[in-house]
């Protein structure tokens, strides 16, 4: 029986989010103040030596990627700092936890990011439907502002950083790096080329530093409490704790924090109070729409970013959609299906044509079960967009995709009852 | 299936809409990159929550950038509308959790209740009807949002409440 392990959540509840007095008395801006004692080079081997790793969904170092960032363009008259707060990955609410309940630990990891790579400006990129993070946010970054902890000369160290509240508008495709980027300076969100990489040139052709509200929220705990204990925190190759955010059919949906190690069966049935009454798991799609299904066989793998890669999974975003075995597996496909052709922004081709067929299909198969020979198209289809895509999105559709057909091919192709939400 | 009127916005003199424009906007510099939040303040200030014909070339001039420019962001992202809207945004979430806990029943129910399609306005300009991917609700599925407001948990008596409360608050 596992339980929760509260590290970033560890305020979440407990203290007042729009009262900075009560984030400092339990602890808060330590990992700020320590940081001001200490080199960049020297916060940065913290962070790199924690093991920390990217929280939006691909796993890497943060250390490491700070690093990029600092030495990138020495002679370069600004370096950005850009928070991703787009959470829009289908089934992920962990970014909106935590700025809900505490605004200041996501403020005090971008000072102490910014401090890594010499930064004095910051976005905070926010979906302009979470109303109440942003509010709760400009709250807090006033409050920071009016004590000292941004701006000019923070706490009298020289050093000066703003952070500035940029709102998106309702596009999933800019919670990719590049694309934010894009629509941080005003534009359509597009996304760019990579390379160049955001370390080399991003906003404003400067270099600059994306990440995930999750990870910024880490970083003045690995601050404070040190690199081995946060190391020590963890399992395999993962270190800390992971927000999983749980919904569907289970008897207590949340957003839980744990320590890295805990396997699939846990999260469900310790943690989300497992199936409904009468009700048997069929499957769980994990890491939202951009995410794979996984089935009953996969119950007992680690929650970890290696692990899960190695069996064809994916861990992404940290979100769980649990399923019954009453619910439509190709009803869930096509609305995933559904979603990335709302979302493709119409530059790539392939993503473009692409989306739109896969979508048709997917709507065909719920009223005519699938066939064999139609989940092969699929995944031809799919595998052709991914391998010709400029971003992540035109490379998303084949692991919804291809999982579904791995683990369930057999119901699929005996479903066929219409759902479909908006046919 | 009701008929529904085409909206009208509510147009301003040509003279007050520039200064309630231009009040509005004064608060951002004059810089592109506060092009997205200028769209967003803009819109909400509009009694049709929408960016008008002639607010885009406010907004134009305001940044000095073509109007295409302005127009095609605000064409972009689906939280911007260039066609009039009700009073109150309802925006419904259909992303796959909501899905599989019957928001599909709950749009139904809205389309019946108000009498409009998605995207369309009701004739008394109260509501307009959207549809949205997920919201962040998923723990208290199905969810929507009423302009900045979160309704979460939802089942067919509930909205049929909170539509209800919204009328009357209107008649008052």
């Amino acid at each position: 029986m596992i339980t929760e392990t509260r590290v970033v959540l560890k305020n979440a509840g407990i203290i007042n989010p729009e009262s900075i007095d009560d984030y400092i008395a339990a602890g808060g801006y330590e990992g700020l103040r320590r940081s001001l004692s200490l080199s960049p080079a020297e916060i940065i081997q913290e962070l790199e030596e924690s093991g920390l790793r990217g929280r939006g969904g691909a796993g890497f170092s943060t250390g490491l990627k700070n690093r990029f960032a600092s030495e990138s363009c020495m002679d370069c008259p600004e370096h950005y700092l850009v928070i991703n707060a787009d959470e829009g990955e289908p089934g992920t609410f962990k970014d909106r936890i935590i700025m809900e309940n505490d605004p200041h630990l996501l403020v005090e990891g971008a000072v102490i990011s910014a401090l890594c790579i010499n930064s004095r400006k910051g976005f905070v990129y926010i979906r302009g439907e979470y109303a109440k993070s942003i509010s709760l946010l400009r709250k807090a970054i006033d409050d920071a502002t009016h004590r000292n902890f941004l701006g000019k000369n923070i706490l009298g160290s020289g050093r000066d950083f703003y952070l500035e509240v940029v709102l998106g508008a309702g596009s999933y495709l800019c919670g990719e790096e590049l694309t934010m980027i894009e629509s941080i300076e005003g534009k359509r969100g597009n996304p760019r080329i990579k390379p160049p990489f955001p370390a080399q040139k991003g906003v404003f052709g400067l270099p600059t530093l994306v990440n995930n509200v999750e990870t910024l929220s880490n970083i003045p705990i690995v601050v404070s409490k040190g690199k081995s204990w946060y190391r020590n925190l963890g399992a395999d190759r993962s270190s800390g704790t992971k927000l999983f955010t749980i919904s569907g059919k289970v008897q207590k949906p949340g957003c839980y924090e744990v320590v890295f190690g805990a396997t699939l069966r846990e999260l469900i049935y310790d943690l989300a109070g497992g199936m409904p009454p009468g009700r048997q798991f069929k499957g769980a799609l994990l890491g939202g729409a951009a995410g794979t299904f996984a089935d009953h066989t996969m119950l007992d793998q680690k929650m970890t970013y290696d692990n899960l890669r190695e069996k064809g999974l994916t861990l992404g975003s940290g979100a769980v959609i649990v399923f019954d075995d009453t619910d439509n597996i190709a009803g869930l496909l096509h609305n995933c299906l559904r979603f990335f052709k709302h979302e493709s922004c119409g530059k790539c081709v392939p993503c473009r044509v692409g989306t739109v067929m896969l979508e048709q299909k997917a709507h065909v198969a719920l009223t005519e079960h699938y066939t064999k020979e139609l989940a092969d198209e699929m995944i031809r289809d799919a595998e052709l967009m991914a391998a010709t895509s400029l971003c992540p999105l035109g490379q998303s559709p084949i692991l919804p995709i291809k999982s579904a057909f791995r683990f369930f091919l057999d119901n699929l192709v005996l479903e066929g009852h219409p759902i479909g939400i908006l046919d | 299936m009701s008929i529904v009127q085409p909206m009208r916005s509510r147009a301003l003199p040509e003279i007050i809409r520039k200064a309630h424009n231009e009040h509005i906007m004064k608060s951002f510099a004059p810089k592109k990159e506060n092009l997205l939040n200028i769209l967003h303040a803009v819109q909400n200030g509009h009694p049709n929550n929408f960016l008008s014909e002639e607010s885009l070339t406010d907004v134009a001039e305001y940044l000095n950038l073509p109007k295409s420019t302005v127009m095609g962001v605000a064409t972009y992202y689906s939280m911007y509308s260039t066609k009039p809207r009700g009073k109150n945004i309802i925006r419904l979430c259909v992303s796959p959790v909501c899905d599989m806990m019957k928001s599909g029943e709950i749009l139904d129910y809205l389309r019946a209740g108000l009498g409009v399609e998605v995207g369309e306005a009701t004739p008394c300009c109260l509501f307009t009807l959207e549809t949205s991917e997920c919201l962040g609700h998923c723990a208290s599925a199905p969810c929507m949002m009423i302009n900045q407001d979160v309704y979460d948990s939802l089942s067919t008596e509930k909205v049929s409440k909170i539509i209800s409360q919204l009328q009357q608050t209107e008649n008052l």
